[in-house]
């Protein structure tokens, strides 16, 4: 029981960190922050990107269901016409995100995105005296958690 | 040659296969020059090899795209080859035919949006935001700055494209067909920035099979085919050549009547043409005569009388019907129709419901309130798989749905699915694709078709299934074929 409490409120610290994240970080402004400490600009895209890859699939697969439903594909029946419905399914899925692959990159190309060199941002993500002393504090106490658990 | 002065873009015998169609050059030996400040508008058929040309300027063709590549392009006086699409994107702007994929998908909002370019160049953030806003303003989306990009209809998101563009301020500017999967809305919107562009001296250089819009709009007119230019001069001069040609390009209607004025003798042919309503109108105003001129129109076209009613068997019958989205938004508000035999079209802008209610006849929606039958068959208690054998409905991305290996199997999916025997099935499959025009590409991969030959597989794919009633959600440029009473939306 009491195992499983410790479990429990473990998860429950994970779950509110990330939480508290999602809900009060822009994710702009968190990428901004990173490439100015040195994250290569593309991985920053790559992670910009995936937060709308999501429902974009989403909106894709529904819109291909629907167009092979009125084909006639029925999703509701036996086992050998479902496995057929994924395949009616993922292939479109798949050459249409790399269709649409195609035309992101020449815009990215477009708007510069490979020129290389210095960048400049919209969004200004200050460094203050006090989130400097703040995120030291945090590495701080991190270190003496550790030091504790492991030395008492 | 030291007394021609250079133009800002100049193409001089270039020859380009893509290495996936070695056989069949894009292009052949084409010559063109583009000078600065001009307004270009190319048309042609698909796969004319349109694209092919913007490609070639803004240096895809040969840096992105591979092939066979002979002859040269210059840019303001440097060769493409010698640079990279990055540099030349400082000079050159692409805006592409779909609104959505050319967003970079990595914004939450607009302004966001319009500044990748410019941070992308690092330019100092205190100029960033001025610019981005300035560029938002000419494309009149200012107000819109701080809406996701996301949640922005075709029209908005094309001129967000542009934006984005213009925020690197380019000189010239090329536009692959941007107003082609917008409603008529969207296109109104999208042209007026282009023709403001173009008074503020930008070169513009624009793809599009509206003549109606571009012809009004541009100062010179391409018609290219099989990868040649065929005609290249002032639109008005071009189209007429064309008309006269029976190029299969969509002349406008005001031409049209007005060349067949002249051609009666009711207009003197020194007279200069009109282009827009207003220019025909006065034309047509100076006409006098027993016979007035709509009926001198109105005569040289067949007159059609309207096909008799028959007896009504309600095949498709909506009472009532209401639909609300899940968010609570409704979207079809009290539609009581019933429809029979015979061609309707349903028209409306985006947003209108059109394709809400197109989905509710093969049950993909179902109303929320009132009910839809299709033959008797209440639409709540079918499943879309066996309503589908009832009514066929076509969808406008032909990428959403091929996946065989072949045209042929493509085209079979849908009467294998509906379960008709295979005999049957390879009547309906050889008949929809002589309708389609689809018998020479039988054996081809599906995707190693045009844009318009995939949409033509897709939709005769549907109507292979042979249904009672056909819907199609496409936009212009699809036949439809006769004796199954269809539904067009636009």
């Amino acid at each position: 029981m009491s195992n499983a409490l410790l479990v429990f409120f473990r998860a429950l610290v994970v779950v509110c960190a990330v939480l508290i994240m999602v809900f009060s970080t822009y994710p702009k402004t968190m990428m901004v922050a990173f490439i100015d400490k040195g994250l290569s600009p593309k991985l920053a895209y790559v992670f910009m990107a995936s937060l709308q890859f999501i429902p974009d699939m989403q909106r894709r697969a529904r819109a291909i269901i629907e167009a092979q439903q009125a084909r006639g594909l029925d999703l509701e029946a036996n086992i050998w016409s479902r496995f057929q419905a994924l395949l009616a399914m993922m292939i479109p899925l798949l050459t249409g995100a790399l269709i649409s692959v195609e035309t992101r990159s020449l815009a990215l190309e477009a708007r510069g995105f490979s020129r290389g060199g210095v960048r400049s941002h919209l969004i200004e993500v200050p460094d203050s005296a006090t989130d400097r002393v703040i995120r030291w504090s945090m590495a701080a106490i991190v270190v003496l958690v550790a030091v504790w658990r492991i030395v008492l | 040659m030291a007394d021609r002065t250079v133009s800002l873009i100049e193409i001089e015998d270039v020859t380009f296969s893509y290495t996936s169609q070695r056989h069949e050059p894009a292009l052949r030996n084409l010559d063109c020059s583009i000078e600065q400040g001009s307004f270009v508008g190319i048309t042609g058929l698909a796969e004319a090899g349109k694209s092919s040309l913007c490609r070639l300027t803004s240096g895809y063709i040969p840096h992105f795209f591979h092939g066979e590549f002979s002859g040269r392009v210059s840019v303001a006086g440097t060769d493409t080859r010698e640079t990279t699409i990055g540099e030349l994107a400082e000079r050159v702007g692409f805006v592409f035919e779909n609104p959505f994929d050319q967003l970079t998908g990595a914004s939450l909002t607009v302004l966001e949006e319009a500044a990748f370019a410019p941070e992308s160049m690092g330019l100092a953030r205190v100029e960033i935001r001025p610019r981005t806003q300035k560029s938002l303003a000419q494309v009149g989306m200012e107000d819109l700055a701080d809406r996701h990009p996301q949640r922005l209809s075709g029209g908005q998101s094309q001129r967000l494209a542009l934006a984005s563009v213009l925020a690197v301020q380019p000189e010239i500017f090329i536009l692959d067909e941007p107003t082609s999967q917008l409603d008529p809305l969207g296109v109104e919107e999208v042209f007026d920035v282009i023709s403001d562009m173009h008074c503020r001296g930008y070169t513009v250089i624009l793809v599009s099979q509206d003549l109606d819009h571009l012809a009004t709009r541009a100062d010179r007119l391409i018609v290219v085919d099989k990868g040649e230019i065929k005609w290249d001069g002032e639109p008005r001069n071009v189209l007429l050549e064309a008309a006269g040609a029976r190029h299969h390009i969509l002349i406008p209607d005001v031409l049209e009547i007005s060349r067949s004025l002249r051609a009666a003798g009711r207009i003197a042919s020194t007279s200069p043409l009109p282009l827009t309503v207003e220019q025909a109108a006065e034309e047509l105003s100076s006409i006098d005569g027993r016979v007035s001129a709509a009926e001198a129109i109105a005569a040289s076209e067949s007159s059609r009388p309207l096909p008799a009613s028959k007896d009504s068997n309600n095949e498709l019958l909506f009472e009532d019907v209401h639909y609300d989205y899940p968010t609570g938004e409704s979207a079809i508000r009290g539609v009581s129709l019933s429809l029979d035999e015979g061609c309707v079209c349903i028209v409306g802008q985006n947003g209108a419901g059109k394709t809400t209610f197109a989905k509710h006849l093969n049950g993909l929606l179902r109303p929320t309130r009132g009910r839809v039958l299709v033959r008797g068959k209440d639409t709540r208690e079918y499943r879309v798989a066996e309503l589908a054998r009832e009514v066929g409905l076509a969808f406008q991305n032909p990428d959403d749905q091929l996946f065989r290996s072949t045209v042929e199997e493509e085209v079979r999916f849908g009467p294998d699915n509906v379960g008709v025997g295979p005999e049957e099935s390879k009547r309906l499959v050889t008949s929809a694709m002589e309708l389609l025009g689809l018998e020479a590409v039988g054996g081809k991969k599906p995707h190693d078709l045009g844009v318009a030959e995939r949409k033509r597989v897709a939709t005769a794919s549907v109507i292979a299934m042979n249904t009672l009633s056909l819907s199609s959600t496409n936009r212009q440029g699809d036949r439809t074929p006769r004796g199954s009473s269809c539904w067009a939306t636009w």
